[in-house]
């Protein structure tokens, strides 16, 4: 009896959590509608827990090479399932903070960033969830032609 | 009760089966000299350090695009030829000629020779095959999409996604040192192309700066590559990178540091960088700089 009542649970879990997966994973598809007329040049799939209480906020970052005379649309979605909205930052290779997109004071995510490079070098891209929520995104890097 | 058990006998067998199919090899094994699964299981660099240090190796797609909006003419010749495949029999030279071959194709869809791109895709989705990542190129949509100049766009999202997506899969599965030769190919064949095209002042200056730029790039590269050094042909390639590295060492970049300055028209934030580098590099050191990039990148494509 026990069997059969695992059987279908056990069914039930695996189902979702390949559904979440593979939604998360389909952002891409959706997100590079955004793109309009820049050429894309990088993504990245963000899956971040939420932050649990006393630990440090939970975040992913990746590095890529900007270069000067360059002017790059930076954007990310987010999935719809998961309640955490994505926010990025960008440094410099000095680890300045050149850019995010919140805008803290006024409690605004920023639909995208447009950055044109006048120092070439490195930037490290993180991207973390408002609040420390569960959450589950896209970020793509693309140039302007 | 024995119907269970004759169900979990047919969802035993379908998972050995759908497994063995995981395993099944490449077309042309032939001579393996990079067992790659065994030489990352010896060396664990830490994968996330390894998927960071690649993402830093520039996207081929940024260089071509320089090329083409300085007015620098498309040049077939530069290209590694497509018959050349028949030389690679060996896993490490098949990742680094996907990566050859990868930025053979930007560079075309770039410059809109997009019929021409056919038979380099089909070198890439046979390599990859080898290697056992072609389910990250969609090669019917790819194909028919480059018949028109117009899906340029499409080709190279699916391109570069494609790579992105396979570098990701080979780092999950401990085939790191795949990823890196692969991204180590793009970077190779689109300085490789830089440095050997006919162009004119001021275009020079501009694509000499660029080149000059990829003195911190190669650093990241030989960082990259000392993980596997145990590998012989691995060793071999750190080697020639290190004359080529002498030759980059000429060149000195200098940063200015400034705030940035945010604007924000029509709901996008514009972010005015005030800070910026200047690359000092003169013909001579770009001349050098070609000469060791040929060396390396012939050995590797024939």
């Amino acid at each position: 009896m026990k069997k059969i009542i695992i059987f279908p649970i056990l069914f039930f879990v695996m189902f979702f959590a390949t559904k979440t997966y593979s939604q998360c994973g389909s952002l891409l598809d959706i997100c590079h509608g955004k793109l309009d007329n820049a050429r894309f040049l990088k993504s990245w799939p963000i899956q971040l827990p939420e932050q649990e209480r006393g630990e440090a906020l939970p975040q992913v970052s990746f590095k890529m090479p900007l270069s000067s005379g360059n002017t790059y649309k930076i954007f990310a979605c987010s999935a719809e399932e998961l309640p955490g909205k994505v926010i990025i930052s960008i440094r410099n290779h000095n680890e300045d903070l050149v850019i995010t997109s919140y805008l803290v004071e006024e409690k605004r995510h920023l639909p995208l960033i447009m950055f044109p490079v006048a120092m070439s070098g490195i930037y490290t891209f993180s991207f973390y969830f408002e609040d420390g929520k569960e959450g589950c995104a896209v970020g793509v890097v693309s140039s302007e032609k | 009760m024995k119907k269970l058990k004759l169900i979990s006998i047919v969802f035993l067998a379908l998972g050995i089966l759908s497994l063995s199919s995981c395993r099944q090899g490449p077309k042309g094994e032939a001579t393996d000299l990079l067992n790659d699964t065994l030489i990352s299981a010896k060396v664990r660099m830490d994968d996330k350090l390894i998927g960071e240090m690649i993402s830093s190796i520039p996207n081929p797609v940024e260089m071509s695009a320089l090329l083409q909006k300085s007015g620098v003419v498309y040049s077939q010749e530069l290209l590694n030829p497509v018959e050349n495949i028949k030389n690679y029999n060996t896993n490490f030279k098949r990742a680094i000629n996907i990566g050859v071959y990868g930025t053979d194709l930007v560079y075309m869809n770039i410059y809109d020779r997009t019929i021409a791109t056919l038979k380099y895709l089909s070198n890439v989705r046979e390599l990859a095959a080898d290697l056992r990542v072609e389910q990250f190129f969609d090669y019917k949509t790819l194909n028919r999409l480059s018949e028109s100049s117009r899906n340029i766009d499409s080709v190279l999202f699916i391109t570069n996604s494609g790579f992105d997506n396979m570098s990701r899969y080979l780092i999950e599965q401990q085939r790191g040192n795949l990823a890196v030769l692969i991204s180590f190919g793009t970077w190779i064949e689109s300085i490789y192309i830089a440095t050997h095209l006919k162009t004119v002042p001021p275009h020079r200056e501009t694509i000499n700066m660029r080149i000059g730029e990829q003195k911190r790039v190669l650093d990241n590269i030989i960082l990259l590559m000392n993980t596997f050094k145990q590998d012989p042909a691995f060793a071999e390639l750190i080697d020639d990178l290190m004359i080529l590295k002498k030759e980059f060492e000429k060149v000195t970049i200098t940063y200015v540091y400034n705030e940035p300055t945010i604007q924000e028209i029509n709901g996008m934030v514009v972010l005015v960088d005030n800070s910026r580098s200047e690359v000092n590099i003169d013909q001579d050191i770009v001349d050098q700089i070609a000469a060791s990039v040929a060396i390396i990148r012939n050995k590797i494509i024939n």
